[in-house]
């Protein structure tokens, strides 16, 4: 349990005090352990409790994230509307990342995560699902330096799902910037595909901007 | 959720006749890759091609399989 | 020098056997760090990488047959709170706490214990620490040369609630010829063993280290306690913080977690722009870009 809030509490006239409504919050880390006072209280365990209605495209990657246990993606694009599909991560990298793109006047399509070293067909379905998404034509594929998720792989994810779309990844891959875990051979496979890739002596703002310039125009 | 998916797009795998009914080789190829891309059938050695590119280039079953008779192939290098 | 790690400092990997533990204590051991046990219920006689498997940290420290340092643990949720209990039990005074997703009830309690009993912990959900040189425990910058590329001694320390940012960050000191005293990845739950405020104090003993970065975003307390630290303690350390998660100071993105469990914008003392206000009111360096850091921190230190 995170939060405990009673509000509004009233006094009866006999001095005894009665809450009216109350406020629970528990960490989902926590209910598998709290499962029969959650059912007790009527709280319906296979629905998610969330703060809004999951959008279509936040569900599917929900989907293709648990279609297999290696490494981890995440989507969500409640609150974004340009057209900058971001194919990014890990946790702090994507935090990184969506303000760099921003703050250089760049209006992303999406927050993503991935983590974990996926496997090709997650970042495949990730790098798909922002593609289909209205008015995106092109990604941005960058994450902090990665020592676990392996450069190559994404690298050949994001490649498949363009062509499984029927895109040529050279046009549609604004910018590869992930360095780290088998860099080298991840950068043959983008030579192959004419994908402009950085290292790590591009920065990560840099990157996003490269990024930018390239989905937005010089305008942006 | 578009459906279309393309196989053995970076990597493919041959792997010499002879070899390829040999059932315990078979069971060691299943064993040994991580990603499911050997499959151990009544015939032998099935290669599952919709896993193929998920190769992680452990070369593990390069060094089971009797001596060249396995290549993995990096379709992306030529 | 460095903080927390030494040449001579022993550790233990509870949970070893598991995938992750199994090449985390490969690329600690490349790394030259000394690891003389790992524990795994029901393994005992087994061997990772040339270090012995027991059922039970008493078994490992009795087999080494002195107080071990530290202990870095990767076991399952469910079972981490006993397994840290375990550690500090046999006087492990410093736990590395890898895993995700702890109720946040036995962090509580694990972190409580460890007060108690004059213990630290680093996590839970972080990549450990590394000492450039010296040692690294935990996963943190991977495999030894892949660490090594990253990761080169010098003057600055790095504190980062993101363990890929503490990466990204120290290389970015490394390139500038800056590097890293040591770098600590110290965890994005909601409550983590050791704050910013906790470990500067090891900092500001060590001879080695002249500046700190830290890596940091919305959420918490923890930039309020720095803050708080720094002015009750009196310390002119120069710190330059990068703060990450500005975009959701957004009104659309309010009570949305993004990143790590803690990032969270809940009420306007967490959000970036009050952080960011509180970080420069104390002297603290705030930088919009990673690239920015190593001029900044040259600049603090005059180099
Ligand atoms: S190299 Fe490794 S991953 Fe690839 S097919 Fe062989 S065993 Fe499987």
């Amino acid at each position: 349990m995170t939060l405990a809030e009673i509000n509004p509490l009233a006094k009866l006239s006999d001095g005894s005090f009665v809450a009216l409504d109350a406020h629970m919050e528990m960490e989902d880390e926590a209910v598998g352990r709290h499962k029969k006072v959650l059912t007790e209280l009527g709280v319906d365990l296979s629905e998610p409790r969330e703060m809004y209605e999951p959008s279509d495209f936040e569900r599917n990657v929900k989907a293709i994230d648990a279609a297999d246990h290696r490494g981890v993606i995440q989507g969500k694009d409640h609150g974004f509307t340009g057209n900058i599909g971001l194919v990014i991560g890990a946790g702090g990298g994507s935090l990184t990342l969506t303000d760099a793109v921003r703050n250089q006047g760049g209006k992303p399509a999406n927050y993503a995560e991935i983590g974990g070293n996926p496997s090709v067909s997650k970042s495949c379905g990730l790098a798909k699902e922002i593609l289909q998404k209205d008015g995106v034509e092109k990604i941005a594929v960058m994450m902090s330096i990665v020592s676990n998720t392996r450069v190559d792989i994404v690298a050949r994810g994001v490649i498949k799902a363009c062509l499984e779309l029927g895109k040529d990844p050279g046009e549609t891959i604004a910018i590869f910037r992930i360095p780290g875990a088998w860099e080298d051979e991840g950068y043959k496979i983008l030579d192959k595909y004419g994908v402009e890739y950085a290292d790590r002596s591009v920065s990560m703002w840099d990157a996003a901007g490269t990024a930018v310039a390239k989905i937005q125009g010089g305008g942006a | 959720m578009n459906t279309e998916t393309l196989n053995s797009v970076f990597i493919d795998i041959e792997l010499d006749e002879p070899t390829t009914p040999d059932p315990e080789l078979a069971k060691k190829l299943e064993e040994v890759c991580t990603v499911g891309i050997f499959k151990a059938t009544e015939d032998g050695t099935e290669i599952v091609r919709g896993q193929l590119d998920e190769c992680v280039l452990c070369y593990l079953c390069e060094q089971a399989a009797p001596e060249g008779t396995l290549r993995i192939i990096k379709k992306y290098e030529n | 020098m460095s903080i927390l790690l030494n040449e001579d400092f022993t550790f233990i990997v509870q949970g070893i056997t598991g995938r992750e533990a199994v090449n985390l204590t490969r690329e600690c051991l490349d790394f030259g760090s000394s690891i003389v046990g790992g524990v795994t219920p029901g393994r005992k006689g087994r061997e990772v990488h040339g270090v012995p498997v027991f059922d039970t940290v008493e078994q490992a420290v009795e087999h080494h047959g002195k107080p071990i340092d530290g202990a870095v643990a990767t076991v399952p949720p469910a079972f981490t709170k006993d397994a840290v209990f375990e550690a500090i039990e046999n006087g492990i005074k410093l736990i590395v706490v890898v895993t995700e997703r702890i109720p946040r009830r036995d962090v509580a309690e694990m972190v409580e214990l460890a007060d108690e009993r004059g213990a630290r912990i680093i996590g839970p959900n972080c990549l450990g620490l590394i000492a450039p040189g010296v040692a690294k425990m935990g996963g943190i910058g991977g495999p030894a040369k892949d660490a090594a590329k990253a990761y080169v001694a010098g003057s600055v320390g790095v504190m980062s609630r993101s363990g890929g940012m503490t990466t990204e960050i120290s290389s970015t000191l490394t390139a500038a010829g800056l590097g890293v005293s040591t770098a600590v990845s110290i965890g994005g739950d909601a409550i983590i063993g050791s704050t910013y405020a906790d470990l500067m104090p090891l900092f500001e003993e060590d001879p080695q280290t002249e500046a700190i970065v830290i890596y940091t975003e919305p959420g918490g307390r923890m930039e309020a306690e720095l803050v708080e630290w720094r002015e009750e303690a009196g310390s002119t350390m120069p710190i330059v913080a990068f703060m990450a998660g500005r975009f959701m100071d957004d009104e659309s993105m309010k009570g949305m977690t993004f990143g790590h469990a803690g990032t969270i914008v809940e009420g306007k003392e967490d959000s970036a722009t009050e952080k960011i206000k509180r970080l420069e009111s104390a002297g603290i360096t705030v930088v919009e870009r990673i690239d920015e850091i190593p001029d900044a921190v040259k600049e603090r230190i005059g180099a």
